[in-house]
């Protein structure tokens, strides 16, 4: 396992960000690739029903070095955090050998 | 009063959800429902188009979207003057009213079926044409012309959306194809339709449930809204469907597209074209309130305007014979 400093971030957001966050992770902030799944909760914005594709959320997960995953949060919140639900979290993470970040 | 059966599950979903059952359809399983729905009204659209699509065909297509963008129009309006929302909330709503709604349209075809009640075919190619001017219109009541709109966005979630795509191809492909050629398919997407319909509707029903707390921010006005302005536009729907020599069945479903609002390809198209817009708002106006209602009261009501349009005087004396 790697000791790189690599930090895992995670982004829950409202599901009709998907397109566009992966586009923002990409091409705006840089970050190699993401990971995207599914989920479903319930905030302070209300119940969010996997049932329903408008009122569910995705959950977005980024490996990256600590000041692209800051950027990440920063970019994604000044964009998108006034009108969207939205919440982020990062953490230390050992990651396998050979991942190129 | 005879209550088509597919009605039944929408109830059935609905009493579900209320009483908190479990019962869950998994979402996959809607998803596949729903892409099921648009290519077999898509299809049969295309067959029918297939046998009898003239160029005047054109002019009916372009009159009926004109008229129709009187909804948002009106809509808008009641809704900043009388409901004083907020401009993008105004907005927002407005486009999920002019919408149209392809489940409700389904009910609506299943029903004219049921009572023998012949409709043109063509109408289904008015359904996608009215799916989206109102989308746009939403837009520029909201933002007005500026640099700043996500057209470019707004465009592609819309016209590559799922139900344009699908409902454009498979009438493409039924047009293409004509009765002959489609004729492998009528089982699966004609005969076992309101099968499919009836687990779709259960769904909604589970669906609209859990989105009753919706109401509760939504308030009494927009649930007045959202019973009387499908109410106004049915009747719309209904005197343009006459004037443009529509049958009385195609009449019907024309003031049953008209009072429809979205809630599937508009909700999505919103939220990204007008963030600021609360989805809470037109999604409870929308599946809280018009779609139970224009499934349940609604539909038969568009078919008494129909017919009280194309011979008045014989269905006033239908309703109060002279003594």
């Amino acid at each position: 396992m790697q000791h790189q400093g690599v930090k895992l971030v995670t982004i829950v957001c409202e599901a009709a960000l998907e397109r566009l966050i992966a586009r923002d992770l990409i091409d705006e902030i840089g970050a190699k690739g993401y990971s995207v799944a599914d989920v479903r909760g319930r905030g302070a914005r209300g119940e969010q029903d996997a049932r329903w594709a408008p009122s569910s959320n995705v959950r977005f997960e980024v490996l990256c070095e600590a000041e692209r995953a800051q950027r990440v949060i920063d970019t994604l919140f000044a964009k998108y955090s006034k009108n969207y639900g939205m919440v982020a979290w990062m953490v230390d993470v050992e990651v396998s050998r050979g991942f190129n970040f | 009063m005879v209550i088509d059966p597919v009605v039944g599950f929408f109830v059935l979903g609905l009493a579900a959800g209320l009483m908190r059952s479990d019962l869950k359809l998994p979402s996959g399983l809607v998803d596949v429902l729903s892409i099921y729905l648009l290519i077999a009204i898509g299809l049969k659209g295309g067959v029918e188009l297939s046998q009898s699509a003239t160029p005047a065909l054109a002019w009916t297509i372009a009159a009926a979207v004109l008229m129709s963008l009187g909804t948002p129009l009106v809509a808008y309006q009641v809704l900043r003057s009388i409901g004083r929302l907020p401009r993008p909330d105004a907005a927002s709503i407005a486009a999920h009213y002019g919408s149209v709604s392809v489940v409700t349209f389904a009910v609506g075809a299943s029903y004219l079926t049921r009572l023998g009640i012949p409709f043109e075919g063509y109408l289904t190619v008015l359904l996608v044409f009215l799916e989206f001017p109102a989308l746009m219109m939403g837009v520029l009541l909201a933002k007005g012309i500026s640099r700043d709109t996500p057209w470019h966005t707004l465009a592609h979630e819309v016209l590559a959306g799922k139900a344009i795509v699908l409902l454009v191809g498979a009438l493409l492909i039924g047009w293409i194809s004509g009765r002959e050629g489609a004729d492998a398919l009528t089982d699966f997407y004609g005969g076992m339709f309101k099968g499919f319909l009836s687990l779709f509707l259960l769904a909604m029903g589970l669906i609209t449930a859990s989105r009753i707390g919706d109401l509760r921010q939504a308030g009494l006005f927009l649930v007045g809204f959202g019973i009387a302005m499908p109410v106004v536009s049915g009747v719309g729907g209904a005197l343009v469907g006459y004037w443009l020599g529509l049958s009385p069945g195609g009449t019907m479903l024309l003031a049953v597209l008209y009072a429809s609002a979205s809630y599937i390809a508009a909700p999505a198209a919103m939220r990204i074209a007008i963030p600021e817009a609360n989805p809470a708002l037109s999604m409870g106006a929308a599946l809280g309130v018009t779609f139970p209602f224009n499934v349940l009261v609604g539909i038969p009501l568009y078919h008494q305007f129909a017919q009280l349009v194309h011979a008045p005087s014989a269905r006033i004396l239908e309703l109060w014979p002279l003594r």
